[in-house]
């Protein structure tokens, strides 16, 4: 299928808005023709990962500062992702300071773009909420996932500069999950014997892992999912399944909005596989990411970020005891949540136990070289996956609860439970 | 002599040739690439401890972050890139490191997309010369 340029997207092509612009609009050229896109599209809005400079190093940075130089502005609501280090803390964190500044040239360069600095790894609970049907051109992997999935919004999986160069045209390669089509569920889940229980979500973060796992370059459908199933449990799965596997869209029967029903998600066809799933295979996963260890130096929950509602559930369970001398407890959340936090004393609270909240970031990208840790524990299942080659870390995986209580005596106890 | 060939559809355009370094197993460059060495860090991967510099880099598919594009890119700007990839599905995620490339520094990673039964034919260690304008990748020694 031959590639059709609107005649906006040649004004582009030609350089009349910009050389910004201009080389934006090839890069999406070249990425529509790659996928044989019959066309590009109007995004409504978009969300930037390449702003992160521990990702995309040195030629992320030369990148935007090319882009910002030559004029670029963002011709629709576009956010930013997490920056590099805690803007306002870098230095409690030790973040080396050269490694700070090279950060603060990244963050300066999407400013000038015109970008809204959330700086957040979950737009879709800090204000970026894309409607039903809406075509929008995200980055970041878990936010992909949530986005097409949980909202019904329609994007691909972007990379890194996709989508800026899609911010700064208002159009994208119409590819991948923007069609109805792609959106058919292909691979079934069914889960057994999970009955109505209260599960952790790190529970959901290990079922997210595991069809990451299997699914390969399928769009999973999960049957059997309990449809108690929250907002921040949804986005643990998003997190996990984007990060074992390459899920941009699943579909939850009962919960998510193409799914109601097993016909809706398969558009009226039939799955290509079928697995059964059982609560011990989700408990093996779990225990499959965890490595053999009792010391634990670094407690990191957060990833994605935490919802108010989670620092809250936090608070609670550390039942005003603190965090045990030599251990550091690490809620990786943003400064919209920070404020709020403010507002309502929870993060006083917070900080009389011990445990320390820090935003814009989060542990895998900034370098914890001035720490001496060893062995972290998480309830994230995409902290869990990255943290081993991004920290070089040992990882135990458990639920909020466990991570609370370890951080308490610093011993992990071998528990298991979700 | 005679060489064998397999067509192929390019996702990213160019030509390069290189020893295979072949995986069945999907690859995330984000935390499983350093771009400043070109050696492959993901935790039991089987290419952990590999370097990809100047390999035709041969696995199934991409998964994982978004942020992969971004180490390739930056592998590209190390001169730690490989010579090219080849894929049985190429995510955007991947394509979009290599399309920069071209664009902010005008040297991209070719990127080859072939079937399963020709991946499953490429040996480990097998010098492959991929060709944008043929469509199509020459096994010019084979192991």
């Amino acid at each position: 299928m031959d590639l059709k340029l609107s005649s906006v997207d040649k004004d582009f092509l030609e350089g009349k808005k910009g050389e910004s612009a201009r080389i934006a609009m090839e890069v999406l050229i070249d990425l529509a023709e790659a996928y044989g896109a019959s066309k590009l599209i109007d995004i409504k809005q978009a969300h930037i990962d390449g702003c992160t400079f521990a990702a995309t190093g040195q030629a992320g940075l030369e990148f935007a500062e090319k882009l910002a130089e030559g004029g670029g502005k963002v011709r629709v609501p576009t956010t930013l992702n997490i920056t590099a280090r805690d803007i306002q803390r870098w230095k409690y964190f030790k973040v080396p300071e050269s490694f700070s500044a090279k950060s603060a040239a990244m963050e300066k360069a999407y400013l000038e773009m015109g970008c809204i600095p959330i700086w957040t790894c979950a737009p879709y609970q800090q204000g970026n909420i894309p409607r039903f049907g809406e075509h929008i051109a995200w980055a970041e992997s878990n936010a992909i996932n949530f986005a097409n999935s949980v909202l019904g919004a329609r994007t691909a999986r972007y990379g890194d500069f996709a989508d800026i160069c899609a911010a700064l045209t208002g159009r994208t390669p119409y590819i991948e999950y923007h069609l109805t089509e792609n959106r058919r569920g292909q691979y079934l889940f069914r889960f057994h014997g999970l009955g109505n229980k209260n599960h952790s979500t790190a529970f959901y973060a290990a079922i997210g892992y595991l069809i990451g796992k299997m699914t390969g370059n399928m769009v999973p459908v999960l049957e059997g999912i309990p449809t108690d199933i929250t907002f921040d449990q949804l986005k643990a799965l998003s997190a996990a399944s984007a990060s074992s596997g390459a899920v941009g869209l699943f579909h939850v029967i009962g919960v998510t909005p193409e799914a109601q029903t097993l016909e809706m998600a398969f558009q009226g066809k039939e799955p290509l596989t079928v697995n059964d799933v059982s609560y011990s295979d989700v408990v093996k996963t779990a225990k499959g990411l965890t490595e053999n260890r009792t010391n634990v130096d670094l407690v990191a929950v957060g990833c994605p970020h935490f919802s108010y509602q989670e620092v809250v559930m936090t608070l609670k369970l550390l039942k005003s005891r603190k965090i045990a001398k030599g251990i550091q407890f690490w809620i990786n959340t943003n400064q919209s949540t920070e404020f709020l936090l403010r507002k309502t004393g929870i993060w006083d609270e917070i900080q009389k136990s011990g445990a320390r909240l820090t935003t814009d970031t989060c542990i895998l990208n900034w370098p914890l070289d001035n720490w001496d840790f060893k062995t972290m524990m998480t309830n994230s299942g995409k902290f869990a996956h990255y943290a081993p080659a991004q920290t070089g870390l040992d990882v135990i995986f458990g639920s909020l609860k466990t991570c609370v209580e370890t951080a308490i005596t610093g011993l992990w106890r071998g528990n298991y439970e979700l | 002599m005679n060489y064998k060939s397999i067509s192929a559809k390019f996702f990213a355009r160019g030509q390069a040739e290189g020893r295979a370094l072949v995986t069945d197993q999907s690859l995330c460059f984000w935390g499983g690439l350093d771009p400043k060495t070109g050696i492959i860090i993901e935790t039991g991967h089987p290419l952990e401890g590999e370097n990809i510099t100047g390999k035709v880099l041969v696995f199934p598919r991409g998964h994982g972050s978004s942020s992969s594009s971004g180490v390739l890119l930056e592998a590209v700007r190390c001169n730690h890139a490989p010579a090219a990839i080849i894929n049985i599905f190429c995510e955007p995620i991947i394509a979009t490191g290599s399309i920069v490339a071209k664009a902010l520094y005008g040297k991209s990673v070719p990127i080859a997309v072939i079937s399963e039964e020709d991946f499953k034919s490429i040996r480990q260690d097998s010098v492959l010369r991929l060709d944008d304008e043929e469509k199509k990748i020459t096994v010019l020694k084979k192991i």
